[in-house]
């Protein structure tokens, strides 16, 4: 990616991600928004929204991750956390 | 009395039109789509056959499928739904969605517990399952080969290694949804899925007869009364990376191929045919509706299913059995069961591939059984060989020359190897009732008998 990856510009996509995969609008999204919980995610949509993580940010999330991610804010970290990860090796 | 079983609703894709009027009036035009195959593929294989039918990119947005729908579905899937919205459509059916985040609907006014769905498909995900075996065995060689790459840089021949690398084509991503985009009977599942229908969902696989089969049966159950409507046809997309499905056609010699321009090669039938034309891919949906039923809500009715039958020649996996016995075998129990004769059937739409022997075989079993006294063509002749699709799509065109008295023309047919009444002018023809026939590897023969409506 281009741009600068900073905690508002990786939320903004990962609320776009999440829309798109939940059929919901992004104002409905916010940091503590659940998965599970709020957005009746199943299985096949954390891999869906692994996919499209990583098609948003070019980064390979392993599958056993998606079990660590709950909430948004929990994927805006994550990605971060791996692109900061990426950006020292 | 057995109950009337109604066409109400068509649905069509192919390389020459993506929608029923498209499709038949550039069939009408005997329009067709041929090139050169992919200039990639000659990086893996000699070729003996150079054409094909390429089907033109399809926007799959316009039936309201999502982009990640487009991405999890394999083509067959896709087309088999775009042809179900077609057909629904031209049903005047109102659909409307029920679940925004699966992106599903309900079909008004039907009891969907009777709706049943009637899928063909000669190989169902084959492309999909090309993709994701290319990743699996390529993917980390790749890997190995760029790392020798870079070490060997500046060395003689590093640019044929990277050559090596650049035609080692696979996704960079495996495929999570490989299984449900490769297993052939995702097309009916995904029809029932996204129009939560309740009634029977099978696929049937028949190779080349696979979209005749599924009408058949799709008829049958309607006429018994299991189901009052069903979607039927057949679909297939062939593409891989490499040409390695067209390859396993060409290397058996069954492949149009030739000097000449590439869209005279093609020609079912005709003295110097030479095999039937690869098509990418394509498909048909057919709603059929119980007569009572389409009456009562006054839906449009394009004809009527009359007959069905099937028979195995139980006799060669590739080649269709000379004697044709069994065919006419069949034709004769479709005929039966629609309560007519040879002499009640004013057009055939051959399976007509212009392979050699099922050319001469099938032109012998019309002229020992109805003489010049039908109307024949070859669909084929126009957009090749679309393999599982191709029964859909041809009853398509069966129902459409009986509403419009009309058909198309058995396109590159100069020197027909037998003297039947081909069609080769496109004129009024006043076709009450006409058989549909396919005849798959395997053996798999199938006829559907299709008639003019009357109240």
């Amino acid at each position: 990616m281009g741009e600068e990856m900073t905690f508002d510009t990786v939320y903004k996509k990962v609320r776009e991600v999440v829309a798109e995969v939940f059929s919901t609008d992004e104002n409905e999204l916010s940091l503590e928004t659940k998965f599970e919980e709020d957005l009746g995610a199943e299985s096949l949509d954390f891999v869906t929204l692994l996919m499209e993580f990583e098609d948003a940010f070019d980064k390979k999330i392993p599958d056993e991750e998606a079990e660590k991610i709950v909430t948004l804010s929990d994927a805006v970290h994550y990605i971060m956390a791996l692109t900061g990860e990426t950006a020292q090796s | 009395m057995k109950r009337r079983v109604v066409i109400t609703g068509l649905g069509v894709l192919t390389a020459i039109g993506q929608d029923v009027e498209d499709f038949w009036s550039n069939s009408l035009a005997a329009k067709t789509c041929v090139s050169a195959i992919p200039e990639q593929w000659h990086h893996y294989a000699d070729f003996n056959s150079r054409i094909w039918s390429p089907l033109p990119p399809v926007d799959y947005s316009k039936y309201g499928i999502t982009r990640l729908e487009q991405k999890q579905l394999d083509e067959t899937s896709l087309i088999a739904l775009a042809c179900a919205f077609q057909a629904l459509d031209s049903a005047g059916l109102r659909y409307g969605q029920v679940d925004k985040k699966r992106n599903t609907y309900a079909i008004e006014s039907v009891d969907s517990e009777k709706f049943g769905v009637f899928m063909g498909t000669g190989i169902g995900g084959l492309s999909t399952f090309a993709s994701v075996f290319s990743h699996q065995a390529l993917i980390r060689q790749k890997r190995v080969l760029s790392e020798l790459i870079s070490e060997l840089e500046g060395d003689k021949g590093v640019e044929r290694l990277r050559k090596i690398h650049e035609r080692l084509l696979c996704p960079k991503r495996f495929n999570p949804f490989g299984v449900s985009m490769t297993m052939p009977n995702a097309c009916s599942g995904n029809i029932g899925i996204k129009f939560r229908l309740f009634g029977s969902s099978n696929t049937y696989c028949a190779a080349c007869a696979s979209g005749t089969v599924a009408i058949g049966h799709g008829f049958k159950s309607v006429r018994s009364g299991e189901h009052d409507l069903a979607l039927v046809g057949g679909v297939e997309y062939l593409y891989d990376d490499y040409g390695a499905i067209f390859l396993g056609f060409d290397t058996v010699r069954a492949l149009a191929s030739g000097p000449g321009e590439p869209d005279r090669i093609n020609r079912p039938f005709d003295v110097d045919r030479s095999g039937f034309l690869f098509s990418e891919g394509g498909g048909a949906v057919l709603l059929i509706e119980e007569l009572e039923r389409a009456r009562r809500r006054d839906a449009p009715i394009y004809g009527e299913l009359l007959g069905y039958a099937e028979t195995s020649d139980g006799y060669n996996i590739m080649m269709i059995e000379k004697s044709g016995y069994n065919i006419q075998r069949m034709i004769k129990k479709a005929l039966a069961d629609a309560a007519l004769s040879e002499k009640d059937i004013d057009y055939i739409n051959s399976h007509g591939t212009g392979t050699l022997l099922n050319d001469e075989t099938e032109a012998r079993i019309i002229e020992s059984m109805f003489g010049k006294d039908v109307w024949v063509n070859s669909t084929k002749s126009l957009i090749g060989h679309t393999l599982g699709a191709s029964g859909a799509i041809e009853a398509i065109v069966t129902v459409l020359s009986i509403f419009n008295q009309t058909t198309h023309v058995s396109r590159n047919l100069e020197h027909p190897l037998k003297d039947l009444n081909f069609v080769t002018r496109t004129d009024s023809y006043p076709i009450k009732k006409a058989i549909s026939q396919s005849f798959g590897f395997g053996g798999h023969n199938a006829v559907l008998v299709i008639g003019e409506y009357h109240p």
